[in-house]
């Protein structure tokens, strides 16, 4: 091995998968060397990422810190002692922020395509502590709705319907409304667990039903951190309001609306809409104690005026899921009860069409489980598992 | 005319070779381009007659596959490590021809032996771990403790997968 030049030593390497590399890392000096550089691992992350927004305040915001740091180190050492990394760094302010050409992650030092492939080293300790900086998962934000279904979960092996986001095998595109309501005159924002992202489809539910529906994937929703979440909630026009169980919040019934119904409205689906919102929704989706922590952490959320269901019925999803009280419902049809109380429409109808997918998914899985395919079951499992890992 | 071209490896042993032959290897080919029509062998000081005998029975093999590859096909070959049945059995050898074999080619420029040369080696660190690649290719481990058990911990991740 010691023969090979560099060169050679470098083409062979470029032959071989992330894992062997990471591998070939811990044997000797020199092939880390080589089993480490950026030019075997752009490649590898281009391939991996590519069609993945990231947006530029993340960046912007985690080199201004990095700068700083590397500023009070060079004062520290004075000026003349100027460190090998500091050029690099340097180059790096000056390039567009595009993933194309950068790294996103940091080593302690330098931008690093590795780094940028495994994911933020510090992320082990970022999920112990619920909410943290931003990391990777956090930047990946979920494209627009006409985007392509599948540059969302890229790392899945399996194959996706774009249209209802479930694997092609378990499809419940024919049980979903035809045509988004789209003068209920309710925005709904969902703030969703990164981790949570792994869902069987029932986020998507909401975004066919609804006209106004963006999803922010994440678990620190501070100010400028996402642009298009700070804009919507301090529209003046739409208020929003929080759905969120917490200890203020208020039961929903008409009595508590905030804005009283424009007259004469009514929820038949149209092609086009005609006017803007009248208010906002945020729901945070995850499992209860991942949204506990958001609305915890997020001290932007808990300013909001919160509203919760008064007496919903018993949700279809307690055949799947074990809701911590008998009262507490999915996602899904909480939101739906919310907006068909704030949106002064037809309401059976529109919880009749987000049922509708929503049993199918229900009967889908309950006959996985009758059936007891082991297999099957250990394989959703496992690719779930590993595929959160991945992120 | 002369067809026939004569080659010497490092230990002065002559092969007399088929000129189409030799052109698998650019640097040859260049060669012969540059000087013209001449009997003089071409002395290969960095190639040793074993070597260059396994390398000329390879150009033997393969004197009928298209000559110059499309270098358009090298992305997607990259991950595809799979080796035809033939290289395959002809490659078998021990790990020290085989590395003098890989720094032959790369010498006489013929990449698709290169290539071959280069995925079997990745085929042996394929999937193993960082011991048994340090076994199989006798390599000395540099690090201190310190420093190994930190370049470990950074690249965990391949031991989850």
């Amino acid at each position: 091995m010691d023969a090979l030049s560099d060169t050679l030593l470098h083409y062979i390497l470029s032959f071989l998968d992330p894992a062997s590399l990471c591998r070939s890392c811990c044997v000797s000096r020199r092939l880390r060397y080589f089993a480490d550089s950026d030019r075997l691992w752009k490649p590898l992350c281009l391939d991996r990422f590519s069609g993945r927004h990231i947006p530029t305040n993340v960046m912007a915001d985690e080199i201004e810190r990095r700068t700083r740091n590397l500023q009070r180190i060079r004062e520290r050492r004075g000026a003349g002692k100027a460190r090998p990394e500091w050029s690099k760094m340097v180059r790096f302010q000056k390039q567009s922020f595009d993933v194309e050409t950068t790294p996103f992650a940091f080593t302690n030092t330098y931008w690093s395509w590795k780094r940028t492939y495994l994911g933020d080293l510090k992320l082990d300790r970022l999920q112990r502590s619920g909410v943290g900086k931003g990391n990777r998962i956090d930047v990946v934000i979920a494209p627009k709705a006409d985007d392509d279904a599948n540059s969302l979960y890229p790392q899945s092996r399996r194959e996706y319907c774009k249209d209802c986001w479930r694997p092609n095998k378990q499809c419940i595109c024919d049980s979903l409304s035809p045509e988004p309501y789209c003068n209920c005159n309710v925005r709904l924002v969902v703030l969703q667990d990164p981790k949570c992202q792994v869902n069987i489809g029932t986020l998507r539910i909401l975004k066919r039903v609804l006209k106004y529906c963006d999803i922010f994937v994440g678990k620190d929703f501070s100010r400028e951190r996402f642009p298009d979440l700070d804009r919507i909630l301090d529209s003046p026009t739409s208020p929003a309001l929080l759905l969120y169980p917490s200890a203020s919040a208020l039961p929903l019934t008409s009595t508590t609306l905030p804005i009283p119904p424009p007259h004469g409205a009514t929820t038949t689906a149209c092609a086009h809409p005609t006017e803007a919102p009248h208010t906002t929704l945020v729901a945070i989706d995850g499992s209860w104690s991942q949204a506990k922590l958001i609305h915890r952490y997020n001290a932007r959320l808990q300013e909001l005026p919160a509203v919760m269901l008064a007496a919903p019925e018993p949700s279809v999803y307690h055949a799947l899921k074990r809701e911590p009280r008998r009262t507490c419902v999915s996602t899904a049809e909480a939101v739906g009860r919310a907006v068909g109380m704030l949106g002064w429409g037809d309401e059976e109808a529109l919880m009749e069409d987000i049922l509708r997918p929503l049993r199918r998914i229900v009967e889908m899985q309950k006959e996985y489980q009758v059936q007891g395919l082991a297999l099957e079951a250990s394989e959703v499992g496992r690719s779930g598992r590993s595929r959160r890992r991945a992120l | 005319m002369t067809t026939k071209v004569t080659l010497t490896s490092s230990d002065n042993e002559n092969f007399s070779v088929n000129k189409e032959i030799t052109k698998r290897s650019i640097l040859i080919k260049n060669m012969l381009e540059d000087v013209g029509k001449s009997d003089t062998p071409i002395p290969l000081p960095n190639v040793n007659s074993k070597v260059l005998r396994k390398v000329i029975e390879w150009c033997e093999y393969h004197c009928m596959d298209p000559l110059a590859p499309t270098n358009e096909n090298t992305e997607n070959q990259k991950q595809n490590t799979d080796i035809e049945d033939w290289d395959q059995k002809f490659i078998e050898v021990d790990q020290e021809t085989l590395f003098k074999i890989i720094l032959a080619t790369n010498y006489l420029n013929i990449k698709p032996l290169l290539d071959i040369g280069c995925k079997t080696i990745t085929n042996m660190i394929k999937g193993k771990s960082p011991e048994e690649i340090y076994k199989t290719f006798n390599i000395v481990n540099n690090f201190t403790p310190k420093e190994e058990a930190q370049i470990r911990k950074e690249n965990k991740w391949a031991e989850d997968q």
